[in-house]
């Protein structure tokens, strides 16, 4: 619970620093008139504000850039605060003023192992450009990953190489933004889904293209013309330091660039309409509103319990409202249900693991599911929004395998909500475990938790049986067999097998509540391997445009702490608690017949 | 379970039902196998055995997995214990009540589950077939695993499953197979993936026979060596250059007006050793708004000197250049004093020299010829000039813009090669995107320079009357990547006599039939995929892939297929593309209980886009799988959530031995 209060106040210290560096700018960036810019980015068109957050989040690993002199210390401006740059700036000056960039740390570097062959200084994340891009040794490890990759023997690429590949795909992003070729912003006159082109590519194609009577609509050379003039003076402001002057051609240029396709060009309003999303944050604001939550639940656990409970309700109620908004937003904005990456899949495991929490909660008011749900939500709210390079938000075409959105929808949805109920199971089993280390003070609301693990791992279960199945139903359709014991399925299955012993052996009289409640804690790691496993750490198999790298060293810390949990409150229930007499382990099946009678 | 004074009449019935069936050896036989300890001890045993599969698969490979888990008789036999276990347990509950529904209809459904698993794998199967747009109608799929099938002179037709994978034949344990109406035994001694062609000419005596050319291309930059042997008048009188170009075996070519090939495009070499002290001349266009400059120098290496052209802080809007060497020393200038004379960075006695030779304010090319549009400094560019002794060059750092993979690009190459009137002599001509290159006549072990990158053409033989003898053999050490493409997995095998003399040895590519000999008694062996035969044909009569917005990635993968049974004379035309397959004969009833094949995307091969494979289903134990699953998720929901209410007294008397006590 000591938690709680530092992370408030890292979020206030959060949203200080965002207002500081608004303040610190004259004029700031119209970044509403620069969202309404489309590019051409990841098979999709978005807006400029979301393409240059993107970007520096792959090229720096962040969503501002510090500056950093050449030897790590930040750059400070004159009231002595670290200077932060918005992805906007970085990007427009990576375009329109690159000199110097080379000599900036701006490209991020976390793996040790290559930081040390480079001989570069281990304790920092961002180099410049110059620094790696004069590498021998990253030549040497590109070439060996090029040549493996020529022989079609991906699956022997060391980490070091695959990491060596990763960086340079990130040296050859900042030469592409140096270089103008990233930003694909000449809209595609001839058809909806055509290639864009860079700026300065604009007349070569505008040529290009037939000057047939039909097309000549179409060979808009004049409004071409026009575009690039415009643009040209634009840039001209951005490197005057004109910021001013630049903010009022920014709808000037976008409205020459539109008429080059007005019919293939994304309507304002659909590109204002992400830019919102993407500054809302409604998933951080979910987390703080929960954060109060579970706050206004605590501090009335004894005292003005009514009054406390109906404020949990009610911020319960403005987060979920948070989580539908941002939820409703990602689905306007892809077409396609939320749950198409580990991103997602988190984010989606807050939302329904609070609603489960909730319905629950409605039907039993005994502020357990709160007391489980809220804090598992924040947790899970928190990791998506503080890891942006192991949980990417971006919004990304589908891969193929997965278009379609029916059994995406089904499938999908189920297996993860049912993640969702496990969530919600283990931690009530943190608080009936607990509970269990004083022994019988609290047998009485033990027997309740109890009995809610049961309510809770019911649903989980259900949900998984379904969506393992359904997952079968559609790989018969998609890869022609029902079930290929593909890891991602197995896994599914194991997870099941679990849960489906934790029950039966309570039926058999293995053991009762307390049982229960470490089966509730212990199988959520076999939740955590399916779920987190399969795709980051197995790597393997037909789920693998799931797959993914990063985050492995928490994850094993959470296991470990999970075990030692388990193992902890076993050992002390041996010796002081419920498994001193064998007889002991029996009584909670009959405080839990009585709750629920 | 003291607090237990009157039983219900319903719990006392069943008590006494227990009672009876003691006596019976069945009915202790399904308590027995019905057991709850038994139902827990099979499901943690499984998830521990499939858990410990997925790893054994990220760490080997999905067939070893298969082979000691998933796949193997203990484990099948395992899930029949719990189909078994399944069943007993719902029998206990007999005679069912209401409140039994949920329970027996998951029991029921995990049943039906697992035996339409166990129909669909003994009378359904799962093959795939490669299809081509350019190519004839398919009538047989393949499996994934491997036969030999066997004819032996005696008339004996057979087919033997060969395990290539995990137990493959090897010297030390091979394959010896007794042949049926033979006194002959079959030796398979070594499995490869790695055949290669071996094709040897040999020249012929026959004065009909066409003429041949063996050739070989060397590629030293990557260490690659790639045979090539034309015939003329024959399906080998084209050689396809892995898709980058085609070599050709014509009846005669111009060999009066030989054609110099143009001298190479400069290719970066490694430095020389010793450098000597002949000035290098190099130039730099640096632009201010580029980060790099554009580099053009006399000498193999740069001379590693930087030049930036950076606006002066202070008033006046002079420009000033910064000058940095490799070593990291650097000075700024003014360009005023750069545009006059030659200067260096350590002053007097510095041997490495540079200035600006040109100034443009404001850069433009205009006419192919740089000019500048005014004098105002919209643009600015300058030219500088360095020179110094070679010996002072720091050795070559190949940039990343280097490391495109050194492959000549597909321009349109053609080689094409014909006798010459000489003997042993070859004329040959070199085209590039339909232009005549070089042309020029080459003796037998002579070199033929190509102009594509560092690939050249050695001339090994040229026969006036060749013979060609298609061979494999097993490629020693490591295939070049160039090769890898066109490997092929292989058994060899020879013949035992009787009298324990062996025949010799041959290699059978996959796919392929080889006649293998002892004495004078001979068999018949063939080695590749197992295929099915059908009793229809598929043709492929369209395949897209569409892509993402601007990108390369496909978004779907679209197969039309048009199927014909000549015996039902049936036609039918469907497609299957991502997540939708296509069906065979495809009527409703067929659909709907699996007698029916499904044709799923499985791969494509991006280099030839008229290619697709699909995955073939055809699965009778179908209907059983869906109803199954129907009844598990039933099931489970009736139980946790639509059940009566029960009393305490009901909820702790579940386990019915000791309610009877």
């Amino acid at each position: 619970m000591r938690l709680i209060p530092s992370i408030l106040i890292l979020s206030a210290a959060w949203l200080v620093a965002q207002s500081s560096l608004v303040r610190a700018e004259a004029v700031p960036l119209d970044t509403n008139a620069l969202a309404t810019l489309a590019v051409q980015d990841h098979g999709r068109k978005k807006p400029f504000t979301t393409f240059a957050r993107e970007i520096l989040l792959t090229m720096s690993g962040t969503s501002s850039l510090p500056l950093e002199n050449a030897d790590g210390t930040p750059v400070l401006d004159d009231d002595k605060n670290p200077i932060k740059l918005t992805p906007e700036q970085v990007m427009l000056d990576l375009w329109f003023k690159p000199e110097g960039w080379d000599e900036k740390p701006a490209i991020m570097l976390n793996f040790l192992a290559l930081k040390k062959q480079f001989g570069l200084p281990e304790d920092r994340k961002l180099f410049t450009y110059k620094e790696l891009v004069s590498q021998p040794a990253l030549m040497d490890l590109l070439d060996q990953a090029q040549k493996l990759r020529q022989a079609d023997k991906v699956d022997s690429l060391t980490s070091i190489q695959k990491e060596a590949e990763h960086l340079g795909e990130r040296l050859r992003l900042f030469q592409d933004c140096v270089n103008g070729q990233k930003q694909m912003i000449v809209p595609n006159p001839t058809t909806e889904g055509g290639r864009w082109s860079a700026i300065q590519d604009v007349s070569a194609n505008f040529k290009m293209w037939p000057a047939t009577k039909e097309d000549a609509r179409l060979n808009n050379g004049p409004v071409a013309d026009d575009a690039v003039q415009k643009f040209t003076a634009w840039e001209g402001a951005y490197r005057a330091d004109n910021v001013a002057q630049f903010n009022t051609m920014t709808p000037q240029v976008v409205e020459t660039l539109r008429l080059l396709a007005p019919q293939f060009y994304p309507a304002t309003t659909t590109l204002q309409f992400e830019h919102h999303y993407m500054t809302l944050h409604p998933f951080r604001w979910a987390w703080i509103v929960y954060l109060f939550a579970i706050l206004a639940l605590l501090l009335t656990a004894i005292w003005a319990r009514k009054i406390g409970y109906r404020l949990t309700w009610t911020l319960v109620l403005v987060g979920l409202g948070f989580e539908v908004y941002g939820l409703a937003c990602r689905v306007i904005i892809s077409g396609r249900p939320p749950v198409t990456n580990m991103y997602e899949t988190v984010i989606w495991v807050s939302f329904v693991g609070m609603v489960f929490a909730s319905i629950l909660e409605a039907v039993y008011r005994k502020r357990y599911f709160f007391y489980a749900g809220i804090p598992a939500s924040v947790l899970t709210l928190i990791i998506a929004d503080s890891q942006p390079t192991i949980l990417d938000a971006s919004i990304n075409p589908l891969t193929a395998v997965l278009r379609n959105n029916m059994w995406l929808t089904i499938h999908v949805l189920t297996i993860v909500s049912s993640y969702a109920a496990f969530v919600l199971t283990a931690a009530l089993g943190h608080i009936a475990l607990t509970m269990s280390l004083w022994g019988k003070r609290y047998a009485k609301p033990m027997a309740e938790v109890q009995f809610f693990i049961y309510r809770a791992m019911q649903i989980g279960v259900l949900l998984l049986a379904a969506g393992t199945i359904l997952g079968g139903v559609w790989a018969n359709y998609s890869w022609g067999r029902f079930w290929g014991w593909d890891p991602k399925e197995t896994w599914a299955l194991v997870t099941l097998l679990c849960y489906l012993a934790v029950l039966h052996g309570r039926l058999a009289g293995w053991w009762g509540g307390f049982g229960l409640a470490i089966g509730a804690v212990a199988c959520l790691l076999s939740v955590v391997m399916s779920w987190y496993g399969v795709n980051f750490v197995l790597g393997k198999g037909l789920h693998s445009y799931g797959f993914g790298t990063g985050g492995f060293s928490y994850v094993a810390v959470f296991a470990g702490f999970e075990v030692a949990f388990v193992a902890f409150v076993l050992a002390w229930n041996r010796k002081y608690g419920v498994l001193r007499k064998p007889s002991a382990a029996r009584p909670s099946g009959k405080a839990l017949a009585s709750t629920s009678a | 379970m003291t607090a237990h004074p009157k039983p219900s009449p319903e719990a006392l019935r069943r008590a006494e039902i227990r009672q009876q069936r003691k006596s019976s050896t069945f009915w202790t036989a399904v308590y027995l196998l019905g057991s709850l300890n038994l139902a827990v001890i099979l499901l943690i045993t499984i998830a521990g055995a499939i858990a410990f599969a997925t790893i054994m698969e990220s760490k080997f490979d999905s067939k070893v997995a298969g082979y000691y888990i998933y796949n193997a008789a203990w484990f099948n036999f395992w899930l029949m214990g719990l189909a078994l276990n399944l069943l007993c347990a719902a029998l206990t509950r007999w005679p069912w009540q209401r409140k039994h529904l949920g329970f027996v209809v998951t029991h029921a459904g995990i049943i039906l589950l697992l035996s339409g698993a166990v129909i669909g794998k003994t009378l359904g199967f799962e093959a795939f077939v490669t299809l081509d747009k350019t190519k004839p109608p398919e009538s047989r799929l393949f499996m994934r695993d491997n036969v030999l099938t066997i004819a032996t002179s005696g008339g004996v037709h057979g087919e033997m499953p060969i395990d290539t994978d995990l137990r493959p034949p090897t010297e030390k344990h091979p394959l010896t197979l007794p042949l049926e109406n033979s006194a002959l035994r079959l030796v398979v001694d070594r499995v490869t993936d790695n055949l290669v062609p071996d094709d040897q000419l040999a020249a012929s005596a026959d004065s009909i026979a066409p003429a041949g050319v063996a050739l070989h291309f060397v590629n030293a930059g990557m260490g690659q060596n790639v045979p090539a042997t034309l015939m003329f008048n024959d399906d080998a009188s084209t050689f396809d250059f892995f898709g980058m170009a085609r070599v050709q075996m014509v009846a005669s070519l111009d060999e009066a007006h030989p054609i110099a090939l143009p001298p190479p495009a400069p290719v970066p070499t490694p430095p020389r050793a010793a450098r000597d002290a002949t000035p290098f001349h190099e130039t730099q266009m640096v632009f201010e708004k580029a980060l790099q400059g554009i580099l053009d120098t006399d000498s193999d290496a740069y001379s590693g000197y930087g030049f930036k052209l950076v606006p002066a802080t202070g008033a006046g809007g002079d420009l000033q250049v910064v000058v940095a060497n490799s070593a990291g020393t650097s000075r700024t200038w003014s360009l005023h004093d750069l545009q006059s004379k030659w200067e260096s960075l350590a002053g007097d006695g510095d041997p490495v020299l540079f200035r600006v030779a040109k100034y443009w304010p404001d850069f433009e090319v205009k006419g192919g010829q740089p000019v500048s549009l005014s004098d105002q400094p919209r643009n600015p560019v300058i030219l500088v000039q360095i020179t110094g002794p070679s010996k002072l060059l720091p050795p070559a750092v190949s940039k990343p813009a280097d490391q495109a993979p050194p492959l000549p690009v597909a321009q349109g190459l053609i080689m094409r090669v014909a006798l010459a009137k000489e003997p042993g002599r070859l004329v040959y001509e070199l085209e590039r995107a339909g232009k005549i290159e070089g042309r020029g006549t080459v003796a037998q072990g002579e070199s033929i320079h190509l102009g594509w990158s560092k690939w050249e053409a050695k001339v090994d033989d040229v026969l006036a009357h060749a013979e060609l003898h298609r061979e494999v053999k097993e490629a020693v050490g490591k295939v070049p990547p160039m090769l890898a493409a066109q490997t092929r997995p292989g058994i060899r095998a020879h013949l035992l006599a009787p009298d324990g003399s062996s025949g010799p040895v041959e290699w059978i590519p996959g796919g392929s039939f080889r006649e293998i000999f002892a004495g004078n008694d001979f068999a018949q062996v063939g080695f590749g995929q197992r295929t099915i035969p059908l009793s229809f044909r598929i043709t492929l009569l369209n395949f897209e892939v569409p892509r993402d917005e601007g990108t390369d990635t496909p978004s779907n993968f679209i197969s039309t297929l048009r199927f014909d049974d000549p015996t039902t004379g049936r036609t039918r035309q469907d497609q299957a593309f991502m997540n939708s397959p296509a069906m065979f004969p495809g009527d409703f009833w067929r659909s709907l209980l699996g007698w029916n094949y499904k044709f799923s995307q499985a791969n494509w091969n991006p280099q030839n886009l008229n290619e697709t494979t699909l995955q073939v289903l055809y699965d009778p134990g179908w209907p059983l799988k869906w109803t199954g699953s129907i009844g598990i998720c039933c099931g489970i929901a009736l139980m946790f959530y639509f059940m009566p209410k029960r009393s305490p007294q009901e909820r702790s008397g579940r386990e019915e031995p000791e309610a009877a006590k």
